[in-house]
């Protein structure tokens, strides 16, 4: 077990004897107070005791939650987003997610679940055994009600899954109609359609109102039986100490102690039940983020690179050259290679920093990188936005060019990759870079992907890509 | 709207009463049963116990169903309201508002705004009533005592109620921000994982996300700290007026009846179970407000009156545009120069010109997304200003740089363009374009387009676009850079189709584009 759930459950142990002594106390003086004595001074320690812990146990399990689930998250978010995914089919989005919100949804597990979870079980039985020193009839009421709080969950949560099952489909798809009809708002405004979409949009916005109506309806539901279960429980309790009081079996002070304690027995669990919701759905990112961690792909052995030429590969979109050209990057090539992929994937920050990665800057290899890459026209001192946006297409084009050209020089590279170069260019910048490819490609080994079926000639060999 | 919020509130306070009434009606039950009482008494407080004890879980669920359902059906008017203020500045009223986060605001921050109705306002009226409800009973008990008990559970009730608010302050809003600096980090080091690791920089950029991460957990801890600090200080109010309730019943003496010490004692547990709700109530509010905000200044902005047309007059056919020296400005004061030119109906025509040149914003014109500023711009002799935008739409079609297609089926895509067109009327102009002969292999009209259209290719795409434009019955198509979402050979052969329809059919064709081999295919060529 990890030293912090430990201390955790240890906090909430504290919190539990405090109860304890602060009910002693209570109940001594109310005993006191109605046969018109003064309280035993003992009572006072007990209630100084209580109080200090009451006092400090929330601020000490806050502090520690907070202090717990950073540290959990930092180590998931490295693996995360350090690991390689080029090989395995998770969406970018998903990683995100689960990067962002996923963690933090870890955050309430390991946080406040999972200390609670244990602190439960460790607690519920001292509680019960100290019922049975006092009262045994209190302690038979408990064992047998205690069980009924989590059984109505499992009873009550699977009737509502499957519910839930079929109405979350429902609901993401219309949850995703705001996002097409905000994206589309230009297109519905030329074709006039825009009118009618708000009474689309309250349509929807109903149905979905009855929809998650139903849900709830079911699962809330669980809340009103635990609710239930808890409140007729302790009723059951005072109920039957009241009677007995009657008959003159059992003292005041004794019940009046277990009608004081007896919510606090059942508050542990009725508090896994409060974050049960939390608890779903970090038990259910933990495992996505296991998951995605341990699809991470092997180390591969490193595929032979070309000879020194321009080798153009060709063929129908959509066949896997992209994929292919990055295939033959693995391993050690890596690092042997200079790549300029489709998208020019610009970063925020200058135009400068997206060439060189912030690195320090050799100003003839840079200058070098810009001539070639025809990329005058851009002052590298421009910025771009959180998308890595700002530019024309055929500028970021050109900006990712360079961006390859830079660590082809630089770094004293052999081998220029580049996947769709000058597919957003005027046909005469277009035609001088391939120029400038040509020449380099004397010495190296100049691979590039295109449909332009114009600069076929220049290469010295073409790869015609089928299937 | 706001009777079903009232209901929804009045049903949570009788809620937290019945509890307060549950505790108070079992510790008497309690002092009572000592003295043993006639059985009457006895069995109504024992039946007491469990009305309230049923009622307590009774109201407490219809109180989260009734304001769910207020709260839904308040959200759904909201987000109509807010969408449609987006309207009058869609495009270019929008363009420096993310697509993502207007989203975000349509969805999470609708949602999140109405916690004020549903987490906050509740707890609130609870912790009022049982505060009041507590200290009617100490009057009605103990009178002579009761202003103290009062003053001491007043003062409880308030520091539980400032700290919270205290706790709840600034931190959230900084918090939110520093997340979503934190994911749109993330997601640019996810998207562009490959080029990172390329280039060896992935090191870097895992320590800008450590920077980040690290400014989180700073706000966090402080946050918790403050979350602690509240509910010590919750802690500590309630056991000091259980204190001074103790206090007073052993001081009190023959004032009070014995049963009637139990009450006194335990009516602060109660009560303060429910102030303990407090600071989560007045985060759910502070992170309401926010939300409020950003809504208030989506939906309060004005439209930039570059962007509203004052015209009105109706457009029936496209005859002839003439411009002169026009220009645009746009909201943020930038000028534009639009180039000069002169198309009649029938012909087919190129503006050629270098990007960032203004011949995007000469099309924004012409479907009245924007007014001009100077210089001439007519259309049919007329000043384009005099005709009203939604008419313009109606004789001018624009296929923008990237088309947009909604998720759904082909057919759902292309009903957009003319809502009652027959399924035969929908596979003609698909044959038009060259597409029906794809599509057929597939689903035919019900071909799903997939998200963002994905599950087409780009030419298809644009085919489908041209398709829709066809369908509508445009007299002027603009077609605008077509080579920014395709190859220049694939876009050169649906541009040629795209033509030749246009003399087919007869309505007028403006290609505008960077590439000076396409603007070739067009009957005219202007540069800009």
């Amino acid at each position: 077990m990890r030293w912090w759930l430990v201390l955790l459950v240890g906090l909430g142990l504290f919190g539990s004897f405090a109860s304890v002594a602060l009910a002693l106390a209570i109940s001594g003086w109310i005993d006191a107070a109605d046969h018109r004595t003064e309280g035993e001074p003992i009572f006072l320690l007990w209630f100084a005791v209580g109080l200090t812990i009451k006092v400090l146990q929330p601020y000490l399990q806050e502090m520690l939650s907070a202090k717990v689930s950073s540290l959990v998250k930092q180590d998931f978010r490295r693996e995360l987003i350090g690991a390689d995914f080029s090989e395995i089919d998770t969406s970018a989005a998903e990683i995100t997610v689960l990067a962002t919100r996923g963690l933090d949804a870890l955050d309430a597990y390991f946080g406040k679940f999972l200390p609670q979870f244990v602190y439960t079980l460790v607690v519920t039985p001292i509680m019960v055994v100290l019922f049975f020193f006092v009262d045994p009839l209190s302690a038979f009421i408990l064992i047998f009600t205690i069980p009924l709080i989590p059984l109505f969950m499992v009873f009550i949560g699977q009737t509502t899954k499957r519910e839930q099952d079929r109405q979350l489909d429902a609901l993401t798809k219309l949850g995703s109609h705001f996002a097409e009809v905000v994206r589309g708002i230009s297109t519905l405004k030329l074709f006039g359609r825009i009118e009618h979409q708000l009474e689309v949009l309250n349509e929807i916005g109903d149905q979905l109102r009855k929809r998650t109506m139903k849900v709830l309806r079911i699962s809330f539901l669980s809340g009103f039986a635990l609710e239930l279960a808890a409140s007729l429980s302790v009723a059951l309790i005072a109920v039957t100490i009241g009677f007995r009081l009657i008959d003159g079996l059992i003292s005041f002070s004794t019940a009046m102690f277990l009608l004081i304690l007896a919510p606090d027995a059942y508050l542990p669990i009725r508090m896994i039940g409060a974050n049960y919701h939390a608890s779903a759905e970090g038990i259910s990112s933990a495992a996505k983020v296991l998951d995605v961690l341990e699809r991470k792909s092997e180390p591969v052995k490193a595929p032979p690179l070309p000879v020194p030429g321009l080798e153009i590969w060709q063929g129908p979109s959509g066949i896997g050259k992209s994929r292919a050209l990055e295939r033959l990057m693995q391993g050690e090539n890596l690092s042997l290679v200079a790549w300029m992929p489709q998208p020019p994937s610009l970063f925020p920050g200058s135009v400068l920093e997206n060439i060189t990665g912030g690195e320090s800057v050799k100003p003839a290899d840079l200058a070098w990188a810009v001539e070639n890459a025809e990329l005058q026209d851009v002052t590298l001192d421009q910025t771009l936005d959180d998308y890595g946006r700002g530019l024309s297409g055929g500028q970021a084009q050109r900006v990712s060019l360079a961006r390859a050209l830079y660590r082809f020089k630089s770094k004293g590279l052999n081998y220029l990759f580049l996947d769709e170069p000058t597919s957003s260019l005027d046909r005469e910048v277009a035609k001088k870079i391939w120029t400038r490819l040509c020449k380099i490609s004397n010495k190296n080994s100049v691979v590039v992907i295109t449909h332009q079926l114009e600069y076929s000639h220049l290469a010295n060999r073409v790869v015609s890509l089928e299937s | 709207m706001k009777v079903r919020f009232l209901a929804g509130w009045s049903i949570s306070a009788i809620q937290a009463l019945s509890s307060l009434a549950l505790l108070a009606n079992s510790a008497w039950l309690l002092s009572r049963a000592d003295q043993r009482p006639s059985i009457m008494y006895l069995s109504i407080a024992v039946v007491g116990v469990r009305a309230f004890a049923l009622g307590k879980a009774f109201f407490r669920y219809s109180e989260r169903l009734v304001l769910h359902d207020a709260t839904f059906r308040k959200a759904t008017g909201l987000r109509t309201s807010i969408y449609a203020s987006l309207i009058n500045r869609a495009p270019i009223g929008l363009s420096d508002t993310k697509i993502g986060s207007l989203v975000a605001s349509l969805v999470d921050d609708t949602e999140e705004s109405l916690n004020e109705d549903l987490r906050y306002r509740p707890v609130l009226i609870q912790s009022l009533s049982v505060t009041i409800a507590g200290a009617a009973i100490y009057v009605w008990l103990i009178p002579k005592f009761a202003w103290l008990m009062i003053f001491v559970m007043l003062i409880g009730a308030l520091s539980t109620f400032f700290a919270s608010k205290f706790a709840s302050k600034n931190q959230l809003v900084t918090l939110n921000s520093l997340r979503s600096e934190l994911a749109s980090t993330a997601e640019n080091m996810v998207v562009r994982n490959r080029v990172l690791q390329a280039y060896g920089w992935q090191r870097r950029s895992i320590d800008e996300l450590d920077e980040i991460a690290r400014q989180v957990t700073a706000v966090e801890k402080k946050l918790a700290n403050r979350v602690g600090l509240v509910q010590s200080s919750i802690a500590l109010a309630t056991y000091l007026t259980i204190g001074t309730a103790v206090l007073v019943a052993l001081s009190a003496g023959e004032l009070l009846p014995g049963e009637q010490v139990a009450v006194l004692v335990l009516l602060p547990l109660g009560i303060f179970e429910y102030l303990q709700g407090l600071p989560a109530a007045l985060q759910a509010k502070a992170k309401a407000s926010a939300s409020i905000m950003r809504l208030g200044l989506l939906e309060g902005a004005k439209t930039p009156s570059e962007l509203i047309s004052e015209g009105s007059e109706k457009v029936q056919e496209f005859e002839s545009l003439t411009t002169k020296k026009a220009s645009v400005r746009f909201p943020n004061g930038k000028i534009v120069q639009l180039p000069d030119l002169k198309i009649v109906a029938g012909e087919s025509v190129a503006l050629v010109g270098r990007s960032g040149s203004g011949k995007s914003t000469f099309a924004s014109v012409l479907v009245g997304y924007i007014q001009p500023f100077g210089g001439k711009f007519s259309l049919n002799g007329e000043p384009i200003a005099s005709y009203a935008g939604d008419s313009l739409r109606e004789i001018i079609g624009l296929v923008e740089q990237q088309p947009i297609m909604l998720a759904g089926t082909v057919k759902d895509n292309l009903l957009l363009a003319s809502p009652n067109a027959a399924d035969a009327e929908l596979i003609q102009v698909l044959k038009d374009v060259r597409l029906w002969s794809v599509l057929e292999g597939r689903n035919g009209l019900a071909t799903e387009v997939g998200q963002q259209g994905s599950k087409l290719s780009g030419g298809e795409v644009q085919r489908l676009a041209h398709a829709r434009n066809l369908l509508s019955k445009r007299k002027l198509v603009i077609l605008d850079e077509p080579t920014s979402s395709l190859g220049v050979d694939q876009a050169t052969e649906i541009v040629r189709d795209f033509l030749s329809l246009g003399k087919l059919k007869g309505f007028t064709v403006l290609l505008i584009t960077h590439d000076s081999k396409l603007a070739k295919l067009t009957d005219r060529l202007i540069k800009f």
